[in-house]
């Protein structure tokens, strides 16, 4: 418990760094955020003067600043320039269509990496290995927006197995293809290097010796231990999905927080960049909570107390 | 003495089209923007909000797709001598989607407050022009009061941004609740607004005053009609493929010419009335603040080819500052700057540009640059900037959002920016040429030419208040000439709707103007 | 500073001939390497190369296959596609390469400075460093690209910003690691400043590791600068950048699938090449990083 309260309490200066961060860069950015507010619409200067206080920037930038981070807190931050309606609500609204394509993609990433990873593994620089890892290295080499381009051009238009518009999982497989082989080749050599070290372990050259087969050796013995350390990476993952979601929605012109995030910004809309760069962060912490917890899990020998 | 302009009477109820059965048909319309803010037609200034608006609502008088005037929820009405006073004669039979009679008090509490600076009127208050005031006359019977005479008033009923609304639904939700779920008379009800996905219509059970010149009378056979927001064309296209919606809007020019040339789906082209696609020069800063260059940029570029080479022939090239489609265009527009590039290169030559090893010109060790932040269609803007560099411009042009261009607007930061404007009056030109629509601090406003002229001013004003049509016609060309002997505004090319529909189904109907796509008359077809 | 010569603990010393030679006699390398030159010498002498302008419209049909005046084809404007994917190498490469020394420079000096002086400041930079690790760095790309503006100079600092905790984080470590070595306890016993002791002993001593990170992360820069300007932040008009190419072509592809498929493919082929010397690099000159 000490442990969890501990790592909670080391998050606060990265939120604070974080969260003072997004305030610095949206206030030196440029445009009169009553003008953004009001969006071209025609309004006398006792409107204007009405909108500046009701979006409180008649007061100085230190109040202004901590009355920031209490709404952060409260998770209470204010409402789009753009539609009205309360950020929070509108990241909610998105938030589904983004874990669908993000959960979509960790499967096939995950499924792709191990698989690479696991062949590759088992029989270090055999032509095997050699193939796999050119498999992993084409994954971390295509760009993202072209591969969903080149599905969408061969499966979609073309050959048109598969929806590219809609919702449903159909809709969803090559979107998810496209986070996937993103995702893949990263976690293959992960995956790879980590079983290479563990079948170097003692305890498994011991239950070669018992003359267990290769294949159970590596799923019954080698796998789990050689999962820690991807699992730890999960939360480098985390930042990757981000990225997949903004390239690969624009790409199958999907809604998500990808392309809020994307429109946010290009519209300048200011309390829904601050409220998605809070959350994210957020989210962020507590991903990264849950994998030490799962580390913990997948390899009990392994004290909490000791990770930190 | 009132003259009486036209008395039809009660045409929708006696001498309307065969009435059809209703039936449960269900159809989808993929629309290109997603940034809808308001649904209120007194507010809005968006052809695309207009889009689920012509739906919704009702006007005084009804236009046709070619702009022709019929009557709507007036039966009738008279013009005053003085030209100052309109009186309505007003349908009796009309009830609100809420339930609420339509009267002689909804028309005056919809101009009432379209004026009314609280609400934020951004299109409407145009283009009731210079109202005063409205008098009940019985319950229904109105009259309209304006403070100088406007030539435009009868247009102007007949504009979806004069449609009538529900007072009591206004009062209930308050102005913002009202634009989030409108309540009007028309042939469909609001259900609801998914923000940047959809909106869910259906249909009024109860509509049974369809204008006389519709093909049928009675509700609609469209049971629910669903208007989807896909901003990306592909998309769109790829979405009426999979059968996902069955019309769509904005189809690529080369997605057009596919269709048309299959029977699984039907294409059907609007040719927008109003200000044509095209460019505003800035004549305060910069390059063209000289008229000789101004006018060497449109003779340097190619705009019939470019028309040809964008659009696939589903697009004319625009010669001026209105469409021709327009009221009151001005044949004379046709002659003006025919693409020569002797003549730009001469010019520019005269006005002291010297062309440089790298093929763009300089003067006083400046170069002929031109910043140019494009907010739509980018291969315009890129066919532009290469028919341009011919004569050595150098343009550069930068993709921009609508933010980042109101801050431009705001700076006086750009040297030119893309215009369009559909509208069925050529009043429409005061909008970008009057020098009251120049942009203030905080007032935002499209004179982006930022072009000052009085002569200009005055004509503009006479022409809205012109006593005949003639004297109407000659104002508008003379203004017309005016601005393209200045140089100041580049007519592109025209606007178009390209609609794509599937072929099962039939009676799409543009709306006035041809760009709004009107679902009452749809059905299956035979 | 002698480049030509690293010193490498425990490795006695490599020099360029022997790097250059172990690269050739690995297939993945020398593939990488011949792919590289191959786009390098393309966006060089492109004007020689191609008799187009990457800019001029109309060098043949519109969106037409490729032929034998239009090798790779042409896009919407009639503009060469084989002309523009030449010299958007010198965009996208050259971006990529700025980028990367941009975040090497700072995050070198940021690790040097923190490292060297250690205690607090080192704790609270370690801690920044883990923060801009963990933060979305697209998020963070956007961000900056919103404060600057849009362009491709712009797009170098937002993603050159994002990548510097990766030079930092080793930076630091090297120079904490360098720190406790006796010929830089033995300089300080001569006299020498701080900063002779950085530049003279640790930055030779990190330089095989520095080269190794930038090579790493060369392929990474030149995907995140090209998917940039891909969200239209980046290049603008006519600028052929290969990200820029693919999402103005995207609307037309199923009528040109070219204007998609061979700037994808340069893209591809390019951060696939880095990739591959990046790994045989990093096998030579880093051998504890490697597997």
């Amino acid at each position: 418990m000490t442990y969890f309260l501990r790592r909670i309490l080391g998050m606060v200066p990265v939120l604070l760094v974080t969260w003072t961060l997004v305030f610095v860069v949206l206030e030196i950015i440029p445009g009169d955020p009553v003008n953004l507010m009001l969006a071209g619409r025609p309004a006398s200067e006792e409107v204007r003067e009405r909108e500046r206080k009701r979006l409180g920037l008649d007061k100085p930038v230190h109040v202004r600043y901590v009355s920031f981070l209490g709404r952060a807190l409260k998770g209470d931050l204010g409402e789009s320039f753009q539609t009205r309606e309360p950020v929070t609500k509108m990241i909610l609204d998105q938030l589904r269509p983004t874990l669908e394509l993000s959960l979509g993609g960790f499967i096939v990433g995950v499924t792709l990496g191990v698989i690479l990873g696991v062949l590759a593994g088992i029989r270090p620089n055999s032509w095997l290995d050699t193939s796999s890892m050119f498999v992993a290295l084409l994954g971390v080499s295509l760009p993202s927006f072209w591969t969903g381009m080149l599905l969408i051009f061969v499966f979609g238009s073309t050959l048109r197995w598969v929806p590219i518009v809609g919702e449903g999982i159909p809709a969803l497989i090559l979107p998810s293809i496209t986070v996937g082989l993103f995702l893949s080749g990263g976690l293959a050599r992960l995956i790879r290097s980590s079983i290479l070290e563990v079948m170097g372990q003692d305890y498994i050259r011991t239950a070669r010796a018992k003359g267990l087969s290769q294949w159970v050796v590596v799923m019954k013995h080698a796998m789990r231990n050689a999962l820690i350390p991807p699992v730890t990476l999960l939360g480098v993952q985390f930042g990757l999905l981000i990225t997949g979601a903004v390239i690969t929605e624009t790409v199958f012109a999907r809604p998500g927080l990808g392309q809020l995030l994307l429109q946010s910004v290009l519209n300048k809309d200011i309390p829904l960049v601050q409220a998605l760069v809070v959350y994210a962060t957020g989210a962020y912490i507590i991903l990264n909570l849950l994998v030490d917890l799962l580390y913990g899990i997948i390899d009990p020998r392994i004290k909490l107390e000791q990770a930190s | 003495m009132r003259k009486l302009v036209l008395a039809t009477a009660v045409a929708g109820l006696l001498a309307g089209g065969p009435a059809v059965q209703a039936s449960d048909l269900e159809i989808v319309l993929a629309e290109d923007r997603v940034d809808h803010r308001t649904f209120d037609p007194r507010v809005t200034q968006s052809r695309h909000e207009e889009q689920v608006i012509v739906q919704i609502f009702d006007q005084l008088l009804s236009a046709d797709e070619n702009g022709n005037r019929h009557p709507g929820l007036a039966k009738s009405w008279q013009v005053s001598d003085d030209k100052l006073s309109y009186t309505f004669q007003l349908r009796d039979d009309v009830t609100f989607h809420d339930g609420t009679p339509f009267n002689a008090e909804a028309v005056k509490f919809t101009f009432d407050t379209i004026v009314d600076p609280e609400l934020g009127s951004q299109g409407a208050v145009d283009i009731i022009g210079p109202y005063a005031s409205t008098e009940v006359l019985g319950e229904h019977e109105v009259r309209v009061n304006y403070s100088r005479p406007y030539g435009a008033a009868l247009g102007a009923f007949a504009e979806t941004e004069l449609s009538i609304v529900s007072p009591t639904a206004v009062k209930e939700k308050g102005n913002n609740g009202f634009a989030q779920s409108p309540v009007g008379t028309g042939p469909f009800k609001f259900v609801s607004w998914e923000k940047g996905k959809q909106i869910d219509l259906e249909r009024n059970d109860d509509y049974n005053w369809a204008p006389a010149w519709m093909s049928h009378q009675g509700p609609s056979q469209v049971s629910r009609a669903t208007v989807r927001f896909i901003p990306d064309a592909s998309t769109r296209v790829a979405a009426l493929e999979a059968g996902e919606v069955e019309a769509s809007e904005l189809v690529p020019a080369l997605d057009m010419r596919r269709f048309a040339a299959g029977d699984e789906f039907t294409t059907m082209v609007g040719n927008a009335a109003g200000l044509p696609f095209a460019a505003l020069f800035n004549t305060s800063r910069g390059v063209f603040v000289d008229k000789a260059v101004r006018q060497a940029f449109m003779h340097a570029v190619d705009r019939p080819t470019l028309a040809a080479n964008l659009f696939f022939g589903f697009a004319d090239p625009a010669y001026g500052p209105i469409s021709a489609s327009t009221p009151s265009y001005w044949s004379g527009n046709d002659a003006y700057y025919p693409f020569d590039l002797d003549k730009a290169n001469a010019l520019l030559d005269e006005a002291g540009w010297k062309m440089g090893d790298d093929g763009i010109r300089h003067k006083d060790g400046q170069p002929l640059s031109v910043y140019f932040p494009a907010l739509l269609e980018p291969d315009t803007a890129v066919a532009v900037q290469a028919d341009v560099r011919r004569v050595g411009f150098d343009v550069n042009v930068e993709n921009v959002m609508k933010a980042r261009q109101d801050e431009l607007i705001f700076a006086n930061g750009y040297d030119m920016l893309v215009i369009r404007w559909v509208s069925n009056d050529p009043g429409v030109l005061s909008i970008p040429f009057h020098s009251r629509n120049i942009v203030e601090p905080g007032k935002f406003k499209f004179n982006w030419a930022r072009y000052a002229d009085a002569g200009m001013d005055q004509m503009l004003e006479d022409a809205e208040s012109a006593a005949t049509a003639e004297a109407r016609d000659e104002l508008y060309a003379a203004i017309q000439k005016q601005i393209m002997d200045e140089g100041i505004f580049l007519p592109i090319h025209n606007q178009v709707q390209t609609i794509a529909h599937t072929s099962e189904l039939t009676g799409f109907r543009l709306a006035a103007g041809q760009w709004q796509v009107r679902f009452y008359e749809v059905k299956k077809a035979e | 500073m002698n480049a030509a010569v690293m010193a490498h603990p425990g490795r006695g010393r490599l020099t360029v001939g022997r790097v250059v030679r172990s690269l050739v006699v690995n297939p993945g390398a020398l593939i990488g390497a011949i792919i590289l030159t191959a786009l390098v010498v393309g966006a060089i002498f492109a004007p020689v190369l191609t008799p187009f302008d990457y800019y001029a419209t109309d060098t043949g049909p519109r969106l037409s296959p490729p032929t034998t005046a239009n090798l790779l084809g042409t896009d919407l404007h009639g503009r060469d596609i084989f002309t523009r994917v030449l010299y958007g190498g010198r965009f996208s490469l050259s971006v990529g390469i700025a980028t990367v020394l941009f975040a090497a420079i700072l995050g070198s000096l940021f690790g040097i400075f923190i490292g060297f002086t250690g205690g607090r400041v080192d704790a609270l930079g370690s801690r920044i460093i883990d923060v801009m690790f963990g933060f979305p760095s697209i998020v963070l790309s956007i961000l900056i690209v919103a404060v600057l503006g849009v362009g491709l100079v712009n797009v170098v600092i937002a993603v050159g910003i994002a990548e510097i905790p990766y030079f930092a984080r080793v930076v630091r470590g090297a120079v904490l690691g360098a720190k406790e070595q006796l010929f830089v306890e033995a300089s300080r016993a001569l006299g020498a400043g701080d900063l002779r002791i950085m530049l003279r002993h640790i930055l030779p001593n990190i330089f095989p590791t520095m080269i190794v990170l930038a090579t790493l992360n060369l392929g990474g820069a030149i995907l995140s600068t090209a998917s940039l300007s891909f969200l239209g932040l980046g290049a603008q008009p006519p600028t052929p950048e290969w990200g820029t190419m693919l999402s103005s072509g995207r609307e037309f592809m199923r009528y040109n699938p070219a204007v998609m498929v061979f700037p994808g493919l340069a893209l591809f082929l390019a951060v696939m090449s880095v990739n591959l010397l990046g790994d045989r690099l990093r096998q030579i000159l880093d051998p504890r990083a490697a597997d």
